[in-house]
């Protein structure tokens, strides 16, 4: 991968969306590039990261989506091009010197990629981050695809320097996570050598100043919204004016798919729009002159363009007939079939959607699951054992991350996922507003992320919790990427690891352990202590239970030939109590004609299944 | 060249993302229009899979609609069932001949034979082939991917030549694997092209 991230001009090459977007950043000669992981989003800073060191660019792994803004804006302060990546919700943790930002403008070209995620494959929400566009005075730009999003990146670096305005490239998983054929530019040599451009009439929103930039804010998207139609990625197609249809991002794709299928694309007037905010006035007006009939607004999750489009519409008393979110869903994404039904009812026609083998049998669901060996999965055990043991219904306010996956049953220990660093601070209300016990879990990554502001209200309203850190010293769900406590950084090499432990007990936490989830009875015992410290003392209790992320220690061992100690089930001692997988459910071990077995290409070895069977029927193998 | 869609299927950790990679980077490499979508992050963690590959001179979506896949290739009887409304009318299923079954407590799990009766009884032109057993044989279980790979060449789902594909095996997968996944390839596609002649 990284060589192609490097290969030379003129070369066509496959790349995902997000690589694209970081050759199109390269090719712009950005100097520095932060992020905090969240997909869609994770692979521009990873493919950075790789190739930094070689091409002369800063590129860091930030504590939350905040620090990589305002890391980002310092460059650009410096005059140095920056980008910033974060997935549509960090943009809500990055929003307040976001909206800074839309005031002061900036120096050097900056970019914020927004990845938004309709159909919430990997998130919270399908929050919309146009908004924020329009929310703080900062241009949106939609790309297509990978071929697309990589020039449109890279132009955009001129477009923020010429105008001294941030902007936002929002892709959406449809983009960033879609291979295409890239034609590769030209390289620029990062300028990494800037000096900070003191202006105090821009970077001092004191209200003296605010007043003023606020008004040159809006003056700079008007002047925006009036150039946006020489903008080469914005373009009008003709048709024979019978009807008009006006698609953004990766919803043009569908239209265009759409209107061949119906045979209607030589009819069809078509604008495709990448400036989705503000729009190009001129380039609408122009579209309007060529359609007579009705026109359709064709855009994934909100009717951002829609509503625009028509207000402008009643400003220039145009006439057409315009629908949107009348004939498409606001909801999930789009794809060719659905914007199709909806162009078909705007012209009345038929168009069927047919599926031609419709299976009946029952299929079990399979979500996503813990892997074999997570250290995640035995402290969930031990604390549902603990809990049964202390004889305490507690809530166990959860977080995001794979520990969520605590979620599923069997382990049920997950009553809230709200927003990472959430639960702990909902937990801390309900501990106020009841009289429940409440036991929270928080992995590593979201405790540096968002946690600890959260853990030091606590200490300081002396709130009665117990915080399970579930700390397997990576940032998982996203791939591996390391954060303060890991020991590396995004571009290898050493860090300060920063133990949980140490910060726990310094923001004055008195009642701190560390437990290892491998060793089952011991970790039992110390959640049974904690909790019994919760009650008694009315204080807050952190536990941080260690193991490194299995499939990174799995993978490791493969790649250095290491041999895996695997376990099996012996048969005359087994009693078939079904405890290791109607308890503990490792993907590992399963039924086959009423037999308990271990799938030796699975099992990594953990040993933990051995020691919670009571019948002591598991071994080591050979 | 008409647009063809294929859909790949099957469970979070079997390749499926690098068989897509595979066959995009030999079709990049004829020159030929290719979008493939892919679902990351809480996908991969052993759930259900899918990838989208797209290729021809008008693909401008990343997605297969449902009943518009001219082929669905399954690593695994039950995604293979899952995503068969994908499937288009005569289009083919190319499935591994696995049953993985979800680590989920007291589930009732379809049999091997109940989906092959499934097949039979929706009138699916499928292929069945053992692909983790070819994988075994030419030395590791997690060349089932390219086993299967050879298996839809073989079945000319493609436009690529096993060389097209053993180019982009050694462009796209580290140096220590190349042996393995290229005898994988071949005899994926040597197996299909004797079970084509029973399709
Ligand atoms: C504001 C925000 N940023 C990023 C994400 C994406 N995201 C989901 S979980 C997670 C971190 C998980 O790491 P950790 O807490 O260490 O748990 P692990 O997955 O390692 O168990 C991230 C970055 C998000 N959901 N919200």
């Amino acid at each position: 991968m990284t060589k192609y991230l490097l290969a030379p001009s003129g070369e066509e090459v496959l790349l995902m969306g997000n690589e694209a977007i970081a050759r199109g950043m390269l090719e712009a000669g950005i100097g520095v590039a932060s992020a905090y992981p969240g997909t869609p989003s994770t692979e521009i800073i990873e493919a950075l990261s790789r190739v930094a060191e070689k091409v002369g660019i800063y590129v860091e792994w930030s504590t939350n989506e905040k620090v990589a803004i305002e890391v980002a804006i310092g460059a650009s302060m410096c005059g140095v091009r920056a980008a910033v990546a974060m997935k549509h919700v960090g943009v809500n943790v990055a929003s307040d010197p976001l909206m800074s930002l839309g005031y002061s403008g900036v120096e050097g070209g900056l970019v914020i990629v927004t990845a938004d995620d309709p159909n919430a494959h990997s998130s919270q929400n399908e929050q919309d981050n146009r908004y924020y566009g329009m929310h703080a005075y900062i241009p949106v730009f939609e790309p297509l695809s990978p071929s697309e999003a990589k020039d449109l990146t890279r132009d955009l670096y001129d477009l923020s320097e010429r105008y001294k305005t941030a902007v936002f490239l929002r892709p959406t998983t449809r983009v960033c996570h879609v291979r295409g054929n890239v034609v590769l530019g030209e390289l620029k040599k990062p300028e990494r050598a800037g000096v900070f451009r003191r202006d105090f009439s821009r970077w001092v929103l004191l209200p003296v100043n605010s007043r003023r930039l606020h008004e040159e804010a809006i003056n700079r998207i008007e002047k925006l919204a009036d150039s946006l139609h020489e903008f080469k990625y914005n373009f009008l197609k003709k048709g024979d004016g019978s009807f008009g249809v006006i698609a953004s991002g990766i919803a043009y794709n569908y239209a265009v798919e759409a209107l061949m299928e119906l045979g209607v694309y030589d009819k069809a007037t078509v604008l495709k729009l990448t400036s989705t905010y503000p729009l190009p006035r001129r380039l609408v007006k122009e579209f309007f002159d060529n359609v007579e009939g009705k026109v359709l607004v064709v855009e994934e999750l909100d009717p951002i363009v829609e509503w625009g489009i028509k207000v402008f519409a009643k400003e220039e008393g145009i006439e057409n007939i315009i629908h949107g979110k009348d004939l498409l869903p606001r909801v999930r994404e789009l794809d060719t079939s659905i914007v199709a039904s909806a162009i078909a009812r705007m012209l009345g026609k038929n168009y069927d959607i047919n599926v031609y083998y419709k299976p009946t049998l029952a299929l079990p669901p399979r979500p996503p699951t813990l892997c074999p060996g997570c250290g995640h999965r035995a402290a969930f055990y031990e604390l549902k054992i603990a809990s049964a043991k202390a004889k305490v219904k507690a809530v166990y306010p959860g977080d995001i991350g794979c520990y969520t996956l605590g979620f599923f049953p069997p382990y049920r220990l997950v009553d809230i996922s709200f927003s990472m660093g959430s639960g702990l601070g909902i937990g801390l209300g309900i501990a106020k507003a009841s009289d429940e016990l409440v036991v929270a879990t928080i992995g590593d990554s979201t405790f540096f992320h968002a946690g600890i502001p959260a853990l030091i209200n606590a200490v300081y309203n002396t709130t009665p919790i117990l915080l399970i850190v579930m700390d397997n010293g990576v940032t998982a769900m996203t791939g591996h990427q390391p954060h303060p406590g890991s020991g590396y950084r995004a571009t290898g090499g050493t860090a300060t690891s920063l133990k949980i432990e140490n910060i726990a007990k310094a923001v004055g936490v008195e009642f701190v352990e560390v437990l290892d989830p491998y060793a089952v009875d011991a970790s039992v015992k110390k959640i049974i202590e904690a909790m019994e410290y919760v009650k008694k003392e009315n204080k807050p209790a952190v536990i941080i239970a260690r193991r490194p992320c299995a499939l990174i220690v799995y993978r490791r061992k493969i790649r250095r030939g290491e041999k895996i100690h695997v376990y099996y089930v012996d048969q005359d001692k087994c009693t078939k109590c079904g405890i290791c997988v109607n308890l503990f459910a490792c993907p590992a071990i399963y039924v086959e004609e009423s037999k308990y077995l271990i799938t030796p290409t699975l099992c990594t070895g953990c040993g933990v299944c051995a020691q919670i069977c009571p019948f002591k029927a598991i071994g080591l193998r050979g | 060249m008409k647009n063809r869609n294929i859909l790949l299927c099957g469970v979070g950790g079997q390749g499926i993302i690098t068989m897509g990679r595979l066959i995009g980077t030999a079709l990049v490499d004829k020159g030929v229009k290719v979008r493939i979508a892919e679902v990351h992050g809480l996908a991969q963690r052993g759930g259900s899979v899918n990838v989208h590959v797209r290729f021809g001179e008008d693909v401008y979506s990343p997605l297969i609609c449902k009943g518009k896949a001219h082929a669905v290739v399954a690593l695994e009887l039950i995604e293979a069932t899952r995503y068969l409304s994908y499937l288009s009318e005569n289009g083919i299923l190319l499935v591994n001949d696995a049953l993985i079954p979800p680590p989920l407590p007291k589930i009732k799990m379809p049999t091997r034979k109940e989906i092959l009766e499934e097949f039979k009884r929706l009138n699916v032109k499928f292929c069945l082939v053992d692909a983790t057993k070819i994988a075994i044989k030419a030395g590791s279980a997690a060349s089932t991917n390219v086993a299967m790979l050879g298996g839809m060449l073989a079945l000319n789902l493609l436009p690529l030549t096993l060389q097209d594909v053993r180019r982009s095996v050694k462009k796209t997968l580290p140096s220590k694997f190349h042996k393995v996944n290229l005898k994988a390839l071949q005899m994926g596609f040597e197996e299909v092209v004797k079970l084509k002649k029973t399709l």
